[in-house]
């Protein structure tokens, strides 16, 4: 699910990388749309092409109807998509001046550049003025600050300025946008010469304005999201992990695999909240609170957690709760420790284990319990591991993780 | 050269619209049988929405409002209020999405569901929630503490009391303090903020 880098599916090193690709992939698709040829830009100020009108509309409505799709899927965190700030005098001031650089030069700041590297003049000479402005803007940016910082109105999204809901504005830029296709390939039509299309529009347009407002109304019928995502687990086969015994981690499995890191394929879910966590943690556990647990990136964090996942809260509910959600949103394989940290010290510490019976293995586990209790009560079982560290999700740092056995 | 820019648009249109609409397909055809989004059910469950505490179950009990509330008993939970309550049935967890219990909590105004474990009532109640029953809830604790401290001898000190409760000095056990260099902020995993940068250039 997107954004990649902000929620860590991919490294932030690799940003610039892919601004390269998707720098070059754009420039390329520029180029073989015409967007080199200053007369095909200036065109649309002189009513002759208004290819560049159609290919930004084209690109604006598609993006807006892909965005809010996507978002409605799943694929899409709409909420951490970066906004723009509106600061008002600077986009007036910029508006203006780079109109009238599109104007008198024939290029915008992408199309120069494209039209640069393909080795147009005019362009170089674009691009050379282009960088004296960015040189005397840095240069004098004092003179500038006030108006660059000017009028600051945050965040600002158009529908929530105009009042209207998004599905409304959705449809009404459809609707303008392919407004702006009738009327300008009509003064196309008609500063070129050519005998004007009959009808409202080119027959060639009814497919995609049929498609594109198609999808502007669909919009309208869906709701904001559905009500469980294609990648959910079913009720019936929650219902039917609940009932498995093999989901929990009990007090011995927990307490052994502490003391001995070699065989600790546990990754150890702390569920509380981050006040409780720092008051005490048990060895090696992460926090990921309750509130946490089904954001992108700490689903992403349990699904390529290096062990075991194991929930851990005060009692079983908030693991439970944790482990209903989490299991729903699609990660297998977790696992909550029964009775939680409160069971753990009851069984460990506050009620001491009497073997029920001289058999081996219950004459093993009193042991077990009475020298586990004391590694633990003198410390012996926290002490900080300087081995080997664990493995843990680059988001998350591990406590200090156990040493010694018994 | 118009007409293969008109059918391109065509097919690149058909393709993005072809795109979505097998998109939906799949998300209809595979997305199981819900009636409540998972993250809105997640923000009961962080709320505490789904759970009731002792103080509501008292207040219900003192305004003789208990016998508009049916009570689901599961695993056999042996239960001596459960005669305080309007309406009761027992039914196992594995059966919790019979449909015997669902016949039951059709038309109730109120259900609530008692467990030996708190937590075994908050899953039967949250899976009830998933599939729609927003009428349904677990109550807090179990049995044995509400019969005593809460319908008997209730007092104001158990009010919010649940089984999620810090009720050790765990460090104490554990040979720790909550000194160590243990900062929430390191080993906390981040919340996914966006990474803000500032925007620069046009087209």
């Amino acid at each position: 699910m997107g954004p990649l880098i902000p929620q860590g599916f991919i490294n932030p090193d690799l940003n610039l990388f892919f601004a390269f690709v998707i720098g070059l992939g754009f420039g390329y698709v520029l180029e073989q749309g015409g967007f080199s040829n200053s007369r095909k830009l200036a065109g649309v100020f002189y009513g002759y092409d208004f290819v560049v009108l159609r290919v930004f509309f084209t690109a604006a409505i598609t993006a807006l109807l892909g965005i809010q799709l996507f978002g409605y899927l799943g694929w899409l965190e709409v909420d951490m998509l970066y906004i723009n700030p509106t600061y008002l005098w600077s986009i007036i001031a910029g508006g203006v001046i780079m109109g009238f650089g599109f104007i008198l030069g024939g290029f915008c700041p992408g199309t120069s550049m494209v039209a640069a590297v393909i080795g147009k003049i005019d362009a170089m000479f674009f691009v050379i003025g282009m960088l004296i402005g960015i040189f005397l803007f840095g240069q004098f940016y004092n003179i500038f600050e006030p108006i660059y910082m000017g009028s600051f109105l945050g965040n600002l999204l158009v529908y929530d300025s105009l009042g209207l809901s998004r599905d409304v504005f959705v449809l009404i830029l459809v609707i303008i946008a392919l407004a702006a296709f009738i009327i300008t390939r009509k003064i196309e039509d008609n500063v070129n010469g050519l005998p004007v299309a009959k009808g409202l529009f080119h027959p060639s347009y009814t497919g995609p304005f049929a498609m594109m407002l198609g999808l502007a109304l669909l919009l309208f019928v869906l709701p904001q999201r559905p009500k469980a995502a294609w990648n959910e687990i079913s009720a019936d086969k929650l219902l039917e992990k609940l009932d498995d015994p093999g989901r929990y981690v009990d007090t011995d499995e927990l307490a052994w695999k502490l003391l001995h890191p070699q065989s600790n394929d546990l990754f150890i879910v702390d569920v509380r909240k981050a006040e409780d966590f720092a008051q005490f943690s048990l060895p090696g556990s992460v926090n990921i609170p309750l509130a946490d647990i089904i954001t992108p990136v700490s689903l992403n964090t349990l699904r390529t957690a290096s062990g075991q996942p194991v929930f851990v809260s005060y009692s079983t509910t908030d693991a439970e709760a944790a482990w209903l959600s989490a299991s729903r949103a699609g990660v297998e394989n977790l696992k909550l420790l029964k009775g939680g940290l409160n069971g753990f010290v009851e069984d460990m510490f506050v009620n001491q284990y009497v073997a029920k019976s001289y058999e081996e293995s219950e004459q093993f586990r009193q042991r077990f319990r009475t020298d586990a209790r004391q590694m633990f009560t003198t410390g012996a079982g926290i002490k900080a591991k300087t081995a080997s560290p664990a493995v843990v999700p680059a988001a998350a740092k591990p406590t200090p993780g156990a040493i010694g056995g018994c | 050269m118009q007409n293969i820019n008109d059918k391109m648009l065509t097919g690149a249109a058909l393709l993005f619209v072809g795109a979505i609409l097998f998109a939906l397909l799949v998300q209809w055809w595979l997305a199981p049988a819900y009636q409540t989004d998972n993250a809105v059910l997640h923000q009961r469950l962080i709320t505490g929405e789904l759970i009731v505490k002792p103080w509501q179950l008292n207040q219900l009990l003192s305004e003789d409002k208990l016998k508009n509330v049916a009570l689901v008993l599961l695993d056999g939970a042996k239960f001596e209020g459960a005669k305080k309550f309007g309406s009761k049935t027992e039914v196992s967890a594995a059966a919790i999405l019979s449909q015997h219990t669902l016949s039951f909590l059709k038309n109730k105004e109120k259900v609530y569901i008692l467990a030996g474990d708190e937590s075994d009532a908050l899953a039967a109640a949250w899976l009830l929630q998933a599939k729609g029953y927003t009428n349904v809830y677990a109550l807090a604790n179990n049995p044995d503490f509400i019969d005593k401290s809460v319908l008997n001898d209730y007092k104001p000190r158990w009010a919010q009391t649940t089984a999620e409760k810090a009720r050790y000095d765990y460090n104490r056990f554990f040979g720790t303090s909550a000194a160590q260099p243990r900062s929430v902020g390191s080993f906390a995993v981040p919340t996914g903020q966006p990474q803000v940068k500032k925007a620069a250039g046009g087209c």
